[in-house]
């Protein structure tokens, strides 16, 4: 088997990395794909708890690098039925414990028996993003609409550019349908004419998203999410098929606002 | 009852807004194009200005060109940042002399 490893990145922090890269990598599970994801955010790790796997870690990535234990050993498996496993960070140590080299090599040996290799990047662009990118072939991009996301983006872009990595692909995150249709909120045209990147994913901003990282089970597992059923759509794009982008009209008919009032409303994305 | 006057007074207030004001995500758009561009050539902003008026001054030694349409772009093409200018052409056939001397 040779996999591919995908580097889920975005500059700002905040705007979703880890969720993208937990129900990414959940969903080509579900969809038959043998998975690893790999959090690399040293000292910050997330993912962990993001899949509700924090209480199986023994061993970290910076442990396998370090040859203190061998890469499946630390490779925990999801409680679910299909090929997904995490290789967790290590909590104890900074960004400089690895060299992008060795996270290179770790990813070669996990494309051997993986179909997809995903890496959870941490925010910023010193050490951690360089590793991070320096061990995939492709790369995801997760911003929202916003000024101070879309800048960043633009400044990741420009560096997996200059690193030789070629069409990023980007995923739009907390949309709120609502904002977008009174024009207080930038929408997919609107941010593909600043980054000029392909738009691989558009995700609602969803409370079940919330719901779903209280407690630890991606959203990918509410099909009938917003959010669960965008992240679905982009792992389907991501394994190759080549399918619309989410449909983000808002629900507006009088009847919802109404019921909206009333609290009745189960309607994920709220008045914002 | 307070709640539905609420939603009442929201619904024209949004629509006032809309009459009168700019939306906000066009001025997102706006400032994200000037900061964008900033950020590509790693030029700060009044190093910017410099520039645009330098061409600017350049080219309207030989046409006749508008006062305040110009525009600035910088896109990148594969390994290449490229910065594209657009610079509105009033009248042609006023092209000085300099041309052709």
């Amino acid at each position: 088997m040779t996999g591919k490893t995908i580097v889920i990145t975005s500059g700002k922090g905040g705007v979703g990395k880890t969720t993208a890269t937990a129900n990414i990598g959940t969903a080509l599970a579900m969809r038959g794909n043998k998975v690893v994801v790999v959090d690399t955010d040293i000292g910050l790790r997330n993912l962990d708890v993001i899949m509700g796997l924090e209480n199986r870690i023994v061993y970290d990535v910076v442990n396998v690098i370090e040859g203190v234990c061998k890469l499946s050993q630390a490779m925990i498996s999801d409680k679910h039925d299909y090929e997904l496993y995490l290789i967790p960070a290590a909590q104890t140590r900074d960004k400089n414990a690895i060299e992008p080299e060795q996270l290179r090599e770790m990813c070669a040996e996990l494309e051997k028996d993986f179909d997809y290799v995903l890496i959870d990047c941490p925010a910023g662009i010193e050490q951690g993003f360089k590793n991070a990118t320096a061990a995939a072939q492709e790369a995801i991009i997760v911003t929202t609409p916003e000024v101070s996301a879309i800048r960043d983006a633009d400044r990741i872009i420009g560096l997996l550019e200059s690193a030789g990595m070629h069409n990023p692909k980007l995923i739009i995150n907390r949309i709120a349908p609502e904002m977008v249709k009174r024009g207080d909120m930038m929408d997919q045209k609107d941010v593909e004419s600043l980054l000029a990147v392909e738009v691989i994913g558009l995700v609602p901003a969803d409370e079940q998203t919330v719901v779903a990282a209280n407690r630890g089970v991606p959203v990918v597992h509410n099909a009938k999410s917003p959010a669960g059923s965008a992240f679905m759509r982009i792992a389907a794009r991501v394994d190759g098929e080549d399918i619309p982008l989410m449909d983000l009209e808002p629900k507006n008919s009088l009847l919802s606002r109404v019921k909206g009032m009333v609290g009745m409303n189960g309607r994920a994305y709220s008045h914002a | 009852m307070r709640e539905l006057l609420r939603w009442l007074l929201n619904i024209s207030g949004k629509e006032l807004d809309n009459a009168t004001a700019e939306m906000s995500k066009d001025t997102a758009k706006q400032r994200l194009k000037l900061v964008l561009i900033q950020d590509r050539l790693e030029l700060a902003p009044d190093k910017l200005e410099d520039m645009k008026k330098e061409i600017w001054e350049v080219v309207s030694k030989y046409m006749v060109v508008d006062d305040d349409f110009m525009e600035f772009e910088v896109r990148r093409v594969d390994d290449l940042t490229v910065l594209v200018s657009n610079i509105e052409v009033k009248d042609l056939s006023e092209l000085t002399p300099a041309i052709t001397g």
